[in-house]
Parts: structure tokens; sequence; C-alpha cells
């Protein structure tokens, strides 16, 4: 009896641990080439520019068994980021600007998700974004930057804005 | 024992389960640009006969408005600091007189790193700088941003000195890598 107990729980720790969530992202952050562009002499660049909103994420369940056994797991996603090349005084922002799809075929059901319908700082430390349960599709991403100025000089910026999701 | 292994794997079923990744990447240009503002398109100087027999010519500043150069600069780290030279690009001075124009420090507003002015120059049809050591920055847009430019006309050589009509030369403004 006590060695069957001790299987039984090893089985749920594994079966629990086999069933997760997987979150992808699809498309590319593009900020238009305008906003880095000086009008008139004198001037420096736009207080903050917007991305236009190509990028997206979606919540999926790793198989299929998990889809139907437990199509209310709940979730939450955290966003830092890791930066190749930066400037500590450019600040960069994001937020969700839809809810996306809760079917992945027919684009008819509503998400279960929310929270990150605001601007928030990603920076080094990871933070809570957004949260929801079950599957959600193409979440539309748009990231916002500020602080950018003439006076850091000309050069390049690259970073990695990390997504990660969370049993929650 | 067996029991603490179990409840360990269900402790990381709790725990993060995947990334996605975002790149985000862009490039700030160099830029140079200048402008002179008000655009008055002239300005003017009169060169009149003495009031008394033997007296010099008189040389009168026609237009009294004030004049100012704004700029924007942004250069790559290590890059070269900038100059603004001033030249006569269109017509000829007269003979006999001389151009100068003077550039005031840089106003309190706009940024760090705006130019130093050299000083009284005198301007001929090969290009001089007016203001040096321009970094990345910007001295805001129009009047009483930037430096303002001063212009004097002199009469240098009255030996040369003809009556003529009105007389047209244009000072081109370029910013330059030193």
């Amino acid at each position: 009896m006590k060695v069957a107990w001790v299987l039984i729980f090893l089985f749920g720790g594994l079966l629990a641990n086999a069933q997760y969530m997987e979150v992808s992202v699809d498309g590319m952050v593009t900020f238009d080439g305008v906003d880095f562009i000086i009008n008139e002499a004198g001037e420096d660049y736009s207080p903050s520019v917007e991305s236009e909103s190509s990028v997206y994420v979606s919540i999926d369940f790793q198989s299929f068994w998990d889809a139907l056994f437990n199509p209310n797991r709940k979730w939450k996603i955290e966003v830092a980021k890791e930066d190749l090349t930066w400037n500590n005084h450019v600040k960069l922002e994001i937020k969700r600007t839809e809810d996306g799809y809760g079917d992945w075929s027919n684009n008819k059901r509503k998400t279960r998700i929310k929270g990150g319908d605001n601007y928030q700082v990603v920076d080094r430390v990871s933070r809570d974004f957004f949260s929801g349960k079950g599957s959600a599709y193409f979440v539309p991403l748009q990231l916002k930057l500020s602080g950018i100025s003439v006076t850091q000089g000309a050069q390049d910026f690259e970073t990695n804005v990390i997504l990660t999701i969370y049993d929650d | 024992m067996t029991v603490f292994v179990a409840l360990g794997f269900a402790v990381a079923a709790q725990a993060q389960w995947n990334s996605g990744n975002i790149n985000v990447r862009f490039s700030v240009p160099e830029i140079a640009i200048v402008d002179i503002e008000p655009e008055l398109g002239y300005i003017e100087f009169s060169v009149n006969a003495p009031d008394i027999a033997g007296g010099e010519p008189v040389v009168e500043h026609v237009s009294n408005e004030s004049v100012w150069i704004n700029y924007t600069s942004a250069i790559r780290r290590n890059g070269n600091r900038r100059s603004i030279n001033a030249q006569i690009s269109e017509g000829t001075i007269p003979d006999g007189i001389s151009f100068y124009v003077e550039a005031s420090f840089a106003s309190a507003f706009g940024s760090i790193n705006q130019g130093n002015p050299v000083g009284r120059v005198q301007i001929t049809n090969q290009p001089h700088p007016i203001i040096t050591g321009i970094g990345s920055c910007f001295t805001g847009d129009g009047v009483g941003k930037g430096h303002e430019l001063k212009y004097f006309l002199e009469i240098s050589d009255f030996s040369q000195m003809k009556s003529i009509e009105d007389q047209v030369f244009t000072v081109l403004y370029t910013i330059t890598d030193n």
C-alpha cells in the first residue's frame, strides 16, 4: 500500500510537470524611420516613438490532451529584456493593444486574459505583464521608446524582450 | 525520502514553462543640419558719402534684425566634432570693402555639447569656421536659440572703392566634420 501511494505521487508529479503551456511570438517590431529624422535645425527627436503593432504573442497548450482535460489552465506572462546594445537613458515600454483570439480555427471565441493594456516599463527585472486562462492567439503587442536624444549621438540599439509564461 | 521527491515534482509544475523572444533593433542616424532664423532673405548695409569734405565714408547697417543660427548634430562615438563654416557663395564683395561675421556664445536654451564661437571672422569666397567643437547636440529652433550672428561691413581700402549700384552677395553656412 505504501509503495502504491509513492507511485501515485510520482506519477502525479510527472504528469503535472508534463502539462505546460507555451508562449510564441510572431512578427517583428518596426519603428518607423521617419521618427528618427529631424525636420528643423535646432530640434531634438520626438519625446517618444511607438512601434507599428505587427508583433503578436500566442499562448497555447503543448498537447491536445492538455487542452482537452485542462482547458482553464491559469497562466501569467512576465516581461523582461536582455540588452545587446542599449543606452540606459532610453526607456522601452510595452503593452497589448487587443485581446487576440481564443480559438485558433475560427477566431470567434474570446480570450480570457487581463492586464497588460497600459504601457509598462521593460527592464532587466522580470515583471508581471498579463495573465489569463486557456489558450490565446495573436494578441497584438506595441512597444514605445522614449528618452532618445541627439545628445546621445548616432548609435545602434538592440535588445531582446523576453516573454516568459508561468503557471499561475 | 521518496515522498519528498514526489513533492518536488509537484512544486516544479508551478514554475516557469517557457519563453518567447522579441528582438528590438533600430539605429539613430548621424545628423548635421543648420538653419538661419528668421528667414530674412537679406541684411542690408549702405555706404554713404561723408558729411564733411575730407571725412571718411559712413557705413550704416540698415537692417537691424537679430539673426540666429540653429543647428542639430548627432555624431558617432569617437567621431570628429563639427564646425560651421561661412563663405560667400554668390556675388562678390566690392573692392575696398571687408565683410565680417561674429557668432555669439550659444544661448542657454538647447543641450550640452553646443559649439564655441571663433570670434569675428572675415568672410571671403573660401570657407572659414565661425563655430567649432560641435558635438552631439541641439540648439533649439527659432530666434533667440543657438548663436546670434552679428555682421560687420568695413572700408578696408578706400583707394579701391568705386561708386557702384546695389551689390548683392550671399553667405553660405555649412556644418562639416572637422
